[in-house]
């Protein structure tokens, strides 16, 4: 029964684990979405400082998940979706506005896949 | 290179953590169950360690997983005897009265070698010498000989017990370490102990091996390079 007692502990802190990945996979979902939502309003605008600064925040709060994400996430998903977001600041930089919205489309598809990847259903699950 | 180093040895920390969860019986004759778990296992840690694109919690996730599965399981085998014949099957017999059983040869896939070969593993040449035989759900086979093919006991030769207290021999000092509990399992004292040594001139770090029993009856084998 003293095995049982562990197993059911060990139980306990997997779905824990399982609920805490999905819970920030979700978290960086909406933030990442928001963000890109309003750089695609910014962009449409012609704002260029604005956009050169909520470029600039979205790359640091990628910085700040990507550290924790890495954890849970294969590498080479995480990877992609960096690579992504360091060509903005560029894009930006020399208004390269054709280029940016295509990064931007591709970083949103990046990070529903993401999140689809990590959500347990039917179709992950088979 | 030096990722793989440190994630083979955690995952070696955790597998061997693993196996000691699930238990003694996991190191012994596997079940069906166990042997699905045990192959799971290493096949699952072999990939996060080739593959450092894989995190390491994606390993360490399904082995304990796994883990968890098969105890939950092996407890409610404990307690459902219907679950434990679906999950580890019955125990076949195979040979009664010295006739084997073609009907259960085929239908555990055993050829007359396959037979043969576990009969000589229990010192049988001759299946006409067994009364049972019974191949387990581990894929054993246990053995019951005619009473004339059994090899003799007291018992039957009516030798009585010489009243002396009957214990299997232990091991009382390894490699110069005395271990106190097997010396307490033995009814002797240290000082009988030293007395012992003192009387083959020896200190107890001397010693490679000393097994005794609760007659007192003991055998030194002494550390190479220490003179007789």
């Amino acid at each position: 029964m003293k095995r049982l007692g562990i197993v059911l502990c060990l139980l306990a802190a997997m779905i824990l684990v399982s609920i805490y990945s999905i819970y920030r996979v979700e978290r960086m979902h909406g933030e990442m979405t928001a963000r890109l939502d309003e750089i695609a309003e910014t962009t449409a605008r012609e704002d260029s400082e604005a956009l050169v600064e909520q470029v600039g925040a979205l790359r640091d709060y990628w910085d700040r998940e990507e550290k924790t994400l890495i954890l849970f996430l294969r590498h080479s998903h995480v990877d992609d979706l960096t690579r992504s977001i360091m060509r903005l600041p560029a894009l930006t930089q020399y208004r390269n506005i054709a280029e940016l919205n295509a990064e931007l489309d591709t970083i949103r598809w990046q990070i529903d896949h993401l999140r689809d990847s990590e959500l347990p259903n039917l179709r992950t699950v088979m | 290179m030096s990722i793989i180093l440190i994630r083979t040895t955690i995952l070696y920390l955790i597998i061997v953590a693993a196996i000691r969860i699930m238990g003694k019986r996991q190191l012994g004759e596997l079940q069906p169950s166990e042997l699905v778990v045990t192959i799971m296992v290493s096949n699952i840690a072999t990939l996060s360690i080739e593959d450092t694109n894989i995190p390491l919690l994606g390993s360490l996730l399904p082995i304990f997983m796994l883990v968890t599965c098969e105890v939950v399981m092996s407890v409610i085998t404990l307690k459902s005897k219907a679950i434990r014949k679906v999950v580890s099957g019955n125990p076949r017999i195979i040979i009664k009265d010295g006739t084997v059983s073609q009907k259960e040869m085929r239908s555990l896939r055993w050829s007359i070698d396959d037979l043969m070969e576990q009969l000589r593993d229990k010192n049988i040449f001759d299946p006409s010498e067994v009364s049972f035989a019974v191949v387990e759900t581990a894929g054993t086979l246990s053995i019951y000989q005619k009473f004339d093919a059994r090899p003799a006991t007291a018992k039957m030769l009516c030798i009585p017990p010489d009243g002396e207290p009957d214990a299997p021999p232990l091991i009382v000092i390894s490699d110069g370490e005395l271990d106190k509990d097997s010396l307490k399992f033995c009814n002797l004292t240290e000082a009988w102990l030293e007395k012992v040594l003192a009387e083959k001139e020896l200190a107890v770090k001397d010693v490679f091996l000393m097994s005794c029993n609760r007659r007192a009856e003991y055998h030194i084998t002494r550390k190479e390079g220490k003179k007789q």
